[in-house]
């Protein structure tokens, strides 16, 4: 029986690897991003504060319809939440689950910080935090940021690693594009945003999903967003069509 | 000639390099070839033609190399090169520019900066010097720390383990090719059959390659371990076989298109 705890990322592994935040990202997590069929990468940042369940599915289905026939590599945050029933509660954690199975040579990654100590609970399930939170078992490998042994970090703290990870592909592995995608989200998602924003690639805001996203597209729409930037786009929580055609212009997703 | 300027890297013992990782999946192909042997006690018989030998065998090759990284030059005439399994790489990149390849250089004693080079090693009971090969990709110098040298089986561990990463975590396929070769080279073909990864013996070119090529023992307990012919299309055939080149008639049709 399949539960929101199964491991379905393909080969029914999902690889998990500590780095310390003062050591580089290792190799062998850079490695699995060159796996995707083809060199690009898409970082989902964001949240779900404030949606139902309703909107949680549109959410998945925003992203499916958006992303079909993307072959690179997606990530988000590595983590997933399920209730104590062990139902899969959609976040946006989930969307680069959802993207690599329907799409097979799209690779799935995540990151996370360690905010706590890991913990066994149950039977054997590894969890996070006392609040459940687990590694999302449908991704291909997740790289877990810690500040030493025993240190916490806070929920920001995989970002330096997560971007440093992407300019390396744009670097060094011959990837052609990267880019972030926010949808809903607080201060993590803005600075998410803004640090993609500032390295120049392209950078979409959804507006309508909510918070961090929608305040962001307000400011860009009134040019009060400091600093402007042309290569952040605001695109409309009701129109999957328009990110796949702004995704395709940036060379993410081939054209039909 | 080519024009390529490599890049220097220096690793400490226990670190590892994230760029040179992503570097070698920039290859067309999603395979890694290491080459190894012989060098400065391989004959002049063995080293007969063996550059274009393995030119012809590779030609369309366009996955990443690992290889010694490094050149042997005459004390007497710097412009004499001696041949050495480390001359191949470079000549098959000549024709086959869509390979990326990565010398591996353990760091056997302190590094002299000359007018011919970096020169690596240098002893006085040899006729030649040995320096960074100028036409590579890239190379990894590696080291246990600035103030304490590598040994030489240095060179394949560091090889070892970027091939393990590769295969598990990139998903290439690996060979590894031995052509004559000593001691070091003997505990390479062993560490690698007994890892279950694919190794080509080239039969006829000298040393342990030999030996091991006409070990049936050795051979029937490694059936992951194969023996070709020192010959151009002999080789190309095992690396069809092995998925290192794709099958001839997709090749033909490729360049015809």
């Amino acid at each position: 029986m399949t539960t929101a705890r199964t491991v379905t990322a393909p080969g029914g592994k999902t690889y998990l690897l500590v780095q310390d935040k003062r050591n580089q990202i290792p190799a062998t997590f850079a490695l699995m991003a060159t796996r995707a069929g083809e060199k690009v990468c898409l970082r989902i940042s964001g949240g779900c504060k404030g949606m139902n369940s309703d909107d949680k599915r549109a959410m998945i289905g925003f992203f499916l319809m958006a992303l079909e026939g993307f072959k690179g590599m997606i990530w988000s945050g590595g983590t997933r939440q399920f209730d104590k029933d062990i139902v899969l509660d959609p976040m946006v954690t989930d969307i680069p689950g959802f993207i690599a199975a329907s799409n097979p040579e799209c690779i799935a990654l995540g990151s996370a910080p360690r905010t706590d100590v890991l913990r066994l609970t149950g039977e054997s399930h590894l969890t996070l935090d006392d609040y459940g939170t687990a590694p999302n078992p449908a991704m291909n490998a997740i790289l877990l940021v810690q500040d030493g042994a025993e240190g916490k970090l806070d929920w920001d703290g995989d970002l330096n690693a997560a971007f440093e990870l992407m300019s390396n592909l744009k670097a060094h592995a011959g990837f052609n594009q990267v880019g972030v995608i926010a949808w809903n989200g607080g201060p993590i998602t803005r600075d998410e945003v803004m640090r993609s924003v500032k390295n120049g690639w392209p950078t979409y805001v959804i507006k309508g999903s909510g918070r961090a996203a929608d305040e962001i597209a307000a400011e860009l729409e009134a040019g009060t967003l400091t600093p402007s930037a042309g290569n952040l786009f605001v695109i409309n929580k009701d129109d999957p069509i328009e990110l796949r055609q702004a995704l395709q212009s940036f060379g993410f997703i081939a054209r039909n | 000639m080519s024009t390529i300027i490599p890049s220097l890297f220096v690793k400490n013992e226990g670190d590892q390099s994230v760029k040179i990782a992503l570097k070698l999946t920039t290859a067309r192909n999603r395979v890694v070839v290491r080459l190894t042997g012989g060098c400065g006690y391989m004959s002049a018989e063995d080293a007969r033609d063996f550059l274009s030998l393995f030119a012809e065998a590779f030609s369309g090759f366009a996955g990443a190399m690992l290889f010694g990284g490094t050149r042997m030059i005459e004390k007497q005439d710097a412009s004499n090169i001696v041949p050495g399994i480390t001359e191949i790489p470079s000549h098959i990149r000549e024709v086959c520019p869509n390979m990326v390849s990565l010398g591996v250089v353990p760091r056997t004693s302190d590094i002299k900066i000359t007018e011919h080079g970096l020169v690596v090693s240098e002893s006085d009971v040899d006729t030649y010097r040995t320096i960074i090969h100028p036409n590579q990709d890239m190379c990894l110098l590696v080291q246990v720390s600035p103030d304490q040298p590598a040994i030489w089986d240095a060179e394949f561990e560091e090889c070892l383990q970027i091939i393990k990463d590769l295969r598990e975590f990139a998903d290439f396929k690996s060979l590894l090719i031995v052509y004559n070769g000593g001691g070091v080279t003997e505990r390479e073909i062993l560490a690698t059959a007994k890892r279950g990864w694919p190794v080509l013996l080239i039969r006829g070119s000298g040393r342990n390659a030999d030996v091991y090529a006409s070990n049936k023992a050795f051979l029937e307990s490694h059936p992951n371990v194969r023996v070709a012919e020192k010959d151009s299309d002999d080789i190309r055939q095992h690396l069809i076989s092995f998925g290192i080149l794709p099958p001839e008639k997709l090749r033909l049709v490729k360049s015809q298109a």
